[in-house]
């Protein structure tokens, strides 16, 4: 009975409280986490079809570059390796105009398809960067198999 | 007949240097403070210095970087509007900073692109920009932008961001004397610079070192005026084109000297004159003090400064520093000049845009 009340005792239980909530807290959080990157991926695995070849691919989708610090994340290495496929995805509102300057700025070869988002990947690209202030840009790694094997945020 | 002879000489060589015309002294002009913008009514507070300009009716634009907008003010400093607001999408703002007012349109860089108003404030259009950018111009229906990081020192872009052409010759530097700088660094250190036009030219001045470039309306080069005999500019030079830089313990690039900052802050154009308000790097330097600004007057021909004036904003015997940032300049209904210049008041903690005129 003594070890009763000193266990239900009002500084205990607030600390008991405390910790429960601590550990909940803790658990969302890596819950969530889980759940977005798995569902990014998810998301992804099912759009990806058309950029499967026999090859790896490498696909880009971009909310916004800066060539000073926001430059395309190993474009360079990529793209002299004749074994990679190479995609570009931008936001809808990029006119034509600003295709052809994002090609020029970032020296983008003709070999690698610059294409506008559509609705389908737009809805990958929001759930990718859930809960981020900014968007980032997406590099995704597909094997020869059609696998995601990679997700980089730039 | 010998003596004669070495007589003359002699007589004509004490003579001689009054022959030589003196160079021409330039002038100075002081320029008194009539007012500040906004009105102290108006409760608006500037959160940074904006860079600003006018319009023919004598309206004031500001951009303030922090508050991602463009206030509109009329001549006595009333807030009229306020042109775009914080965000990504057609006619939004994010963070941004240079502004160019051309007949009755406004054009705002940003982050990510260069939007263009209507004088009304309505959205027009945008495209976007992949690099830095350190002025903007319009020329002849052309987008002029200063691009550092390029391989010319301006592009030209058609109002609906097509790239028309690029040109200019970036500064000659021998990279390897910046140990493990990327490029770029380099690039944005050395190449910015501010973009004026006069209806025929284009003039870029190097930030750097107020040098200035004369480019006909094809982009070549008419003509160069090195900026001679400063010792703040010439000890930039030596300190730029020959020491370098490195990156020093705590990860940052540095130069391999004591760096005096850029010369210029802002330029302007208006009727034949090229108008270069200098950086608070440069009065420290050779003033000793920050408590006026300096505009230097140059003629659009032969490239001379014509006149130095001084913008007197500190009352005798106080000692506020000022930190000039942006400049612009409008001829009145009576055809004087009224300067505009954005400054930040260190002693006050404001942020302000000064009207000055001779009194």
């Amino acid at each position: 009975m003594e070890k009763l009340k000193r266990y239900l005792s009002p500084e205990k239980k607030w600390q008991k409280v405390m910790g429960a909530a601590f550990i909940i807290l803790i658990t969302g959080i890596i819950l969530n986490v889980y759940v977005y990157t798995t569902d990014c991926k998810r998301a992804i695995d099912k759009c990806i079809k058309e950029y499967v070849k026999d090859k790896r691919t490498a696909l880009y989708i971009i909310n916004d570059a800066h060539i000073e610090c926001r430059p395309c994340f190993k474009y360079d290495e990529l793209s002299r390796d004749g074994n990679i496929d190479i995609y570009f995805l931008v936001r809808k509102d990029f006119s034509d105009n600003d295709i052809e300057n994002f090609k020029d700025t970032f020296g983008i070869s003709d070999e690698h398809s610059i294409e506008r988002i559509d609705n389908e990947w737009e809805k990958i690209n929001k759930k990718c960067n859930s809960g981020n202030n900014i968007l980032y840009n997406l590099l995704i790694f597909i094997d020869e198999d059609g696998e995601v094997e990679e997700i980089r945020k730039f | 007949m010998e003596r004669r002879i070495i007589t003359s000489f002699f007589l004509i060589f004490l003579i001689q240097p009054l022959y030589i015309p003196a160079k021409e002294k330039i002038k100075t002009e002081e320029l008194d403070l009539v007012r500040v913008l906004p009105a102290k009514e108006e409760k608006v507070y500037f959160k940074t210095t904006p860079f600003i300009a006018v319009d023919d009716s004598g309206n004031v634009y500001a951009v303030d970087n922090r508050v991602h907008t463009v206030y509109k003010l009329d001549q006595s400093g009333r807030l009229i509007q306020k042109i775009g607001r914080k965000g990504q999408g057609p006619g939004d703002l994010e963070l941004p900073s240079r502004i160019c007012v051309d007949k009755d349109k406004v054009f705002v860089s940003d982050n990510r692109a260069i939007s263009t108003f209507d004088i009304k404030g309505n959205f027009l259009n945008r495209f976007r920009k992949f690099r830095l950018i350190t002025s903007i111009a319009v020329f002849q229906n052309t987008v002029l932008l200063a691009e550092p990081t390029s391989d010319r020192l301006i592009s030209a872009y058609g109002f609906n961001g097509m790239k028309l052409n690029s040109f200019g010759q970036k500064y000659k530097i021998d990279y390897s004397i910046y140990n493990n700088w990327p490029k770029d660094h380099v690039d944005q250190m050395i190449n910015r610079g501010k973009i004026v036009c006069s209806e025929n030219f284009i003039f870029f001045i190097s930030e750097s070192f107020g040098d200035i470039f004369k480019y006909n309306e094809k982009g070549e080069l008419m003509f160069m005026k090195k900026m001679e005999d400063i010792d703040f500019i010439e000890n930039r030079r030596n300190l730029i084109f020959k020491a370098g830089g490195e990156i020093n313990r705590k990860g940052y690039y540095v130069l391999k000297g004591k760096d005096l900052g850029y010369f210029i802050n802002d330029a302007f154009y208006l009727k034949g004159k090229i108008y270069l308000l200098l950086s608070e790097n440069y009065l420290l330097f050779s003033k000793g003090n920050m408590s006026n600004a300096e505009v230097w007057q140059i003629d659009e021909d032969s490239l001379e400064i014509e006149k130095k004036i001084s913008f007197i904003i500190t009352e005798k015997n106080k000692s506020n520093k000022i930190y000039p940032r942006g400049l612009a300049i409008r001829e009145s209904e009576n055809n004087n000049l009224l300067y505009y210049m954005s400054y930040y008041d260190d002693k006050k903690g404001d942020f302000l845009i000064g009207l000055f005129k001779k009194s």
